[in-house]
């Protein structure tokens, strides 16, 4: 059994370590909640619980490489590869045309190479469609920026000549 | 008992809460304002500099005309637009729904096959309503 420190700063527990599973599933316990087991009067980050070092991270994907963290550190193997394909939709539609295909292109890629279990191919195709769907973003906004601007001025010229 | 709050990074909230204030705000904009009557709205940039319509053009129409309940008119504005709103709003309740209840819920594995489709159905479409015959004019705004 265990008591914990929820993000509150408010106590809660004792709970079994099925519970305290759920909750770090659900968000609610992160590896520095501090924990407090049975038995054990001093407190420690859940980091420092080995039992729950799985429960922290979310699994990686098979075929995925062994996270070399040492165990208690949150891993930066995430759970799926982002493909970023809802941003790749929403830039091409919001008129970048060339740079949103592009990004959807690049997360057809991320999907292929997981399917193929080419996790590192998968992450190298993530970051690309993330750095179209950013540069379809930036060009747009400036582009239209730009345009705005100098609609506006056009049209201050305009109100100043004379009809 | 009821079980400890989530741990949520100031980060994530922040950025949640900017994303709602931001559709509120567009949603608004949209229905109050007709995009052809106001200067205020961006003209797509494609279609500035080459005259021709690319696939997100009239989408802004398209969406004043939604919010009005005329669907009709939006799908003559932007037919892909129209169509690919729901799948939009789905993923966007996914997005809320991970966001306020911390649940992490399977991840849509989408075969690359439909992805590539999807490209190639925004690269004809964004060809084929710059025709100037029909019924590939029905694809172009009016």
């Amino acid at each position: 059994m265990y008591k914990i420190i929820g993000a509150n700063q408010v106590e809660y527990g004792p709970v079994n370590a099925d519970q305290l599973r759920q909750w770090i599933a659900e968000g609610r316990v992160n590896a520095q909640t501090m924990i407090q087991a049975e038995g054990d009067p001093n407190w420690k980050p859940l980091s420092a619980f080995p039992e729950f070092a799985s429960s922290v991270p979310p699994a990686p994907p098979p075929g995925a490489p062994p996270s070399f963290a040492p165990a208690g550190i949150t891993p930066t193997v995430p759970a799926t590869v982002p493909n970023y394909l809802v941003q790749a939709i929403l830039c091409t539609l919001c008129c970048c045309l060339p740079f949103g295909i592009v990004a959807i292109v690049y997360a057809a890629q991320v999907n292929g190479k997981l399917q193929a279990g080419d996790y590192a191919g998968a992450q190298a195709a993530s970051k690309n469609a993330k750095l179209w769907c950013w540069l379809a973003f930036g060009i747009g906004l400036v582009s239209n920026g730009i345009i705005l601007v100098i609609e506006f001025a056009a049209g201050m010229m305009q109100g100043l000549q004379p009809h | 008992m009821t079980p400890p709050p989530r741990v949520i990074s100031g980060y994530r909230s922040a950025l949640l809460g900017l994303v709602l204030l931001l559709a509120a705000g567009a949603v608004f904009v949209f229905f109050r304002f007709n995009p052809v009557q106001h200067p205020f709205f961006p003209t797509c940039v494609f279609y500035r500099m080459t005259g021709l319509y690319c696939p997100g053009c009239g989408a802004q129409r398209a969406l004043h005309a939604l919010l009005h309940g005329e669907l009709l008119v939006a799908v003559h504005f932007n037919p892909l637009f129209v169509l690919a709103l729901p799948f939009l709003a789905f993923a966007a309740g996914r997005y809320l729904w991970r966001e306020v209840t911390g649940a992490t819920p399977a991840p849509i594995v989408i075969r690359p096959f439909w992805i590539v489709l999807l490209a190639v159905v925004v690269v004809a479409f964004g060809i084929l309503r710059n025709l100037p015959f029909a019924p590939f004019t029905y694809l172009a705004p009016p």
